[in-house]
């Protein structure tokens, strides 16, 4: 009996012990502190009220789910605190690790944020997405040594990460602005034939040339820069917070409708808008405009002109007038037949923001209206919207099948004759681009552009590529 | 006690001890303390200067996108009025005085896309105003030829409307001054990844040509000024976006200019937002403000430790020393006036981006000279926040500088939203 006593005692004790050591745990957890909620959309503090009691009693995953939330949000500080707790409870989280050096740089403690990505460096794996990688984590401490302005330690970094096109970009642009520009060139030149288009690079060759006193060389690269479309990110803080910032709240709503537009089902997508709508409660937020201007899309779709209307109102109430807003009420107007209502106010669109839609629904009246000098203009009009959308693109050959079109449509219009000559000159055709630039000039005499590249091609200084 | 009723008790402990802990534990309160949140923000000692914040026009509705307010006599009534820009709106308005403190608005011109500046100018001489509308084409990050520089011709009581530039990036801010013996222009391109800083050449009959001074992305404003002495304008600008330069084009005569770098710094996220042009320290010569604190490239802003304003002192011979005079959070803009009647220049600075979630940070603050220079920094007010735009002149007619500011709402928190509001300096009236 007194064996089986002493079992007992001994069983007691240790649950005794055990049950203190978890009541003391509970008693001294962290907490996890949320923003006022005056300063938090409602929708969104319930997720987050939830997200911080699953936090409450979790590991770091949960610590984690909390500090995304937050962050997508911009709650930079609040989110700080969940991630340094998610590091305390496993320090082997890289993403808890990256998010909290990540809030520190947000918030502008790029030291302390810079020693937080060092941290970094034994848990990285491969990812290719951002802060989930060396080059990331090399090239988010170079980007804090410039905040600091300490150009040295930023360069070091950089020439740390090479073939990583942000890092070498920021390298380059440190050599030219120190004077360095042939050192730079080098960087650049490598980079640009890797990418032969790149802005970014094209527009940093054109400043070193520049530099140098290359002047030639340099506009070349410069008028390379006009035609230029592929951009290098330099900046991966939306990259990483953008997944987050639709998660929860109003957000989720919307990207819940997003994905239903796939579907198609005009009647399915008006019901969903309506009920983000009445989640909205006429709070001042731009999801409310946002909703708005959906709802009158899938209204258009539904063809029913009148709650088009009664929509385009209330966006006004909110404050709204912009084209988008004309061309919705023109389209309304469109859809109830009305043309004679519709189109002064496709032509005060055009004004504010001319497309090439917009010129085709004119083009197509006019020429229900045999009115064929209208007709001709606007089709001008698309022709060349099309033509500097080719150019831009450094789609030549389409660029100029387009201005050709333009330009026979309407030879009065000084901006076809202008891309005119310049998709020419880019062809290689300098006497046709001569001609064009002149007739440009001749219809307005104070166009800078035709009357310094006809200055430049009479001189024989052509620096097209 | 015997030995079997310690046992039944011990064991009815053993049972009932998990059970009690497992049902009280998750009810049990933390007994730690809550971690302290860190704030960037900046707030300042209350304004000794007391001014009333007033409401300029209607009360705002939805979340309005001010870009630009300025103080002049648009009606030559020897009263002051205020001109503001809308793009949620795309209007270009008048606010007049009606009774004591408060403001009708009267839209002078609609349709306009994204209106950034709108100067008001006599440009063709003819002894009524015109206003010169500086076209973003879209507010936000575009960086396609949607930008305009669009003039509107005073003619009796309507306006004529005449595209002076067209085919170029968005425009950020149109300056006219006389670089060759009429009125031109000095235009910023801002656009965003390309920009550019131009001038406009008047040559007559409302026909302006154009000529480019330099490509740099992100070109906000382009002060123009006789920076050099020499009795002829010249043009300033700053370059932002990743960029970060004060360049300065020295003119010199027969429409040539020289375009010289004034200063740089390889902060990439400075986030200048503004440059005007000014006698700071009262020596002669045009100074150059610069307020920064923009970084909207994130989708949620927060306040950095080098936002604020610097004063580039110009030594002649072109050399502009740098001076910071401010780390307000988030800064926007800048203006400069006479606030409290001490003769020497203080500074009005407002933020777009400070730490909203801490409601004391400031959202306008005014930076008093004492006359060598240094500055004291003293919060007016915490509300409206989101503020861009800020201008200072007199609106009561008491000789006094007041203040407006304008709002764009593009960022949370959607609170303490503000279309214009004016802050009425009260220094006449306090004993």
């Amino acid at each position: 009996m007194i064996k089986f006593m002493r079992i007992l005692l001994f069983l007691f004790v240790v649950e005794l012990g055990f049950c203190g050591y978890l009541v003391a745990k509970r008693l001294s957890r962290p907490l996890p502190v949320l923003p006022d909620a005056e300063f938090v959309d409602p929708l969104m503090m319930a997720d987050y009220r939830e997200l911080a009691s699953q936090a409450e009693k979790g590991s770091s995953k949960e610590w984690v789910k909390l500090g995304q939330a937050l962050l997508g949000q911009g709650y930079y500080s609040y989110a700080e605190n969940c991630f340094r707790q998610a590091v305390k409870n496993d320090p082997t989280d890289g993403l808890a690790q990256a998010s909290y050096a990540f809030c520190l740089e947000r918030t502008g403690r790029t030291q302390a944020s810079t020693r937080e990505y060092e941290k970094l460096e034994p848990l990285l794996g491969k990812k290719s997405t951002a802060f989930a990688n060396k080059k990331h984590l090399l090239y988010a401490t170079g980007r804090n040594y410039l905040r600091e302005e300490n150009a040295a330690e930023a360069e070091k970094k950089f020439r740390q990460n090479v073939d990583f096109q942000p890092a070498d970009y920021q390298l380059a642009k440190l050599l030219v602005r120190s004077g360095q520009a042939e050192s730079a060139l080098s960087i650049i030149e490598r980079n640009l034939e890797q990418s032969p288009r790149s802005l970014n690079f094209l527009a940093l060759q054109a400043q070193a040339l520049e530099t140098l006193g290359r002047e030639s060389e340099a506009k070349q690269a410069a008028e390379k820069v006009e035609r230029a479309l592929e951009i290098i990110p330099l900046n991966f803080n939306t990259e990483l917070v953008k997944p987050y910032s639709v998660r929860h709240g109003i957000e989720k709503e919307v990207e819940a409708y997003n994905h239903l537009i796939k579907r198609n089902d005009m009647d399915h997508l008006a019901e969903k808008l309506e009920e983000i709508f009445t989640l909205l409660e006429d709070r001042p937020m731009p999801q409310y405009k946002a909703t708005l201007v959906s709802m009158i899309e899938v209204e258009f779709q539904r063809k029913n002109p009148e709650r088009i209307l009664m929509l385009i109102d209330k966006l006004k109430e909110h404050g709204v007038e912009d084209a988008d807003l004309l061309q919705f009420k023109a389209g309304a107007y469109i859809l109830s037949g009305e043309m004679e209502k519709a189109v002064p106010l496709l032509q005060r669109v055009l004004k504010m923001s001319p497309t090439i839609e917009v010129h085709q629904t004119l083009a197509n009246y006019y020429e229900q209206q045999n009115d064929t000098e209208k007709r001709d203009y606007h089709q001008a009009k698309m022709a060349l919207l099309y033509a500097m959308i080719a150019y831009r693109n450094n789609q030549l050959p389409a660029a100029e099948e387009a201005i050709q079109r333009a330009v026979k449509l309407n030879s009065r219009d000084p901006q076809a004759w202008f891309y005119y000559a310049e998709t020419k000159r880019h062809l290689g055709d300098l006497k046709a681009a001569q001609t064009a630039y002149k007739q440009c000039i001749e219809l307005n005499p104070n166009h800078g552009r035709a009357l310094r590249e006809l200055e430049r091609l009479t001189a024989g200084k052509d620096a097209s590529d | 006690m015997s030995l079997k009723a310690r046992s039944i008790i011990l064991i009815c402990l053993i049972i009932f001890i998990p059970i009690v802990t497992w049902r009280i534990l998750p009810g049990l309160p933390s007994l730690g303390q809550p971690p302290e949140i860190f704030s960037g923000g900046t707030s300042y000692p209350e304004s000794q200067l007391k001014f009333k914040r007033v409401t300029v026009g209607p009360k705002p509705v939805g979340l309005p996108l001010m870009t630009n307010v300025q103080i002049l006599d648009f009606n030559d009534d020897g009263q002051n009025d205020i001109i503001g820009c809308d793009a949620g709106r795309g209007t270009v308005s008048l606010f007049t005085k009606k009774g004591e403190e408060s403001w009708e608005e009267e839209v002078l011109l609609r349709d306009l896309a994204a209106p950034a500046h709108a100067t008001v100018v006599d440009i063709d001489e003819d002894g009524d105003q015109d206003i010169i509308v500086s076209i973003l084409g879209n507010l936000l990050p575009d960086d396609r030829v949607i930008g305009r520089v669009e003039l509107y011709e005073r003619k009796e009581n309507e306006y004529v409307r005449h595209v002076i530039l067209d085919d170029v990036r968005r425009v950020a801010d149109v300056q006219p001054g006389d670089c060759d013996g009429d009125l031109d222009l000095a235009v910023a391109v801002f656009g965003y990844s390309r920009g550019a800083v131009l001038w406009l050449e008047n040559r007559g009959n409302l026909q302006f040509r154009d000529h480019e001074l330099l490509r740099a992305p992100g070109t906000i404003h382009v002060p123009v000024a006789d920076f050099d002495g020499d009795g002829d304008l010249d043009i300033a600008a700053i370059v932002s976006q990743d960029e970060e330069e004060l360049w300065a084009f020295e003119n010199l005569g027969k429409g040539q200019f020289k375009k010289r770098r004034l200063w740089m710094t390889i902060n990439l996220d400075l986030g200048s937002a503004g440059l005007i042009s000014a006698d700071l320290d009262q020596d002669g010569d045009q100074d150059l403000i610069l307020p920064a604190g923009d970084n909207l490239e994130d989708l949620d802003a927060y306040p950095q430790p080098y936002h604020g304003c610097l004063w580039f002192e110009n030594k002649g011979n072109w050399e502009f020393e740098p001076h910071r005079i401010s780390d307000l959070g988030g800064t926007y803009a800048a203006d400069v006036g006479d606030l409290d009647g001490d003769g020497d220049l203080d500074v009005v600075l407002v933020s777009m981006t400070n730490d909203w979630y801490d409601p004391k940070t400031a959202s306008v603050v005014w930076l008093e000279n004492d006359g060598k220079q240094n500055f004291q920094t003293w919060q007016i007010d915490n509300k409206p926040i989101h503020l861009v735009t800020v201008a200072v002149g007199d609106l009561n007619g008491n000789g006094d500088g007041d203040i407006v500011a304008g709002g764009l709402n593009l960022r949370k928190p959607f609170q303490r939203i503000g279309r214009i509001s004016a802050w009425l300096n009260l220094r006449k009236e306090t004993p």
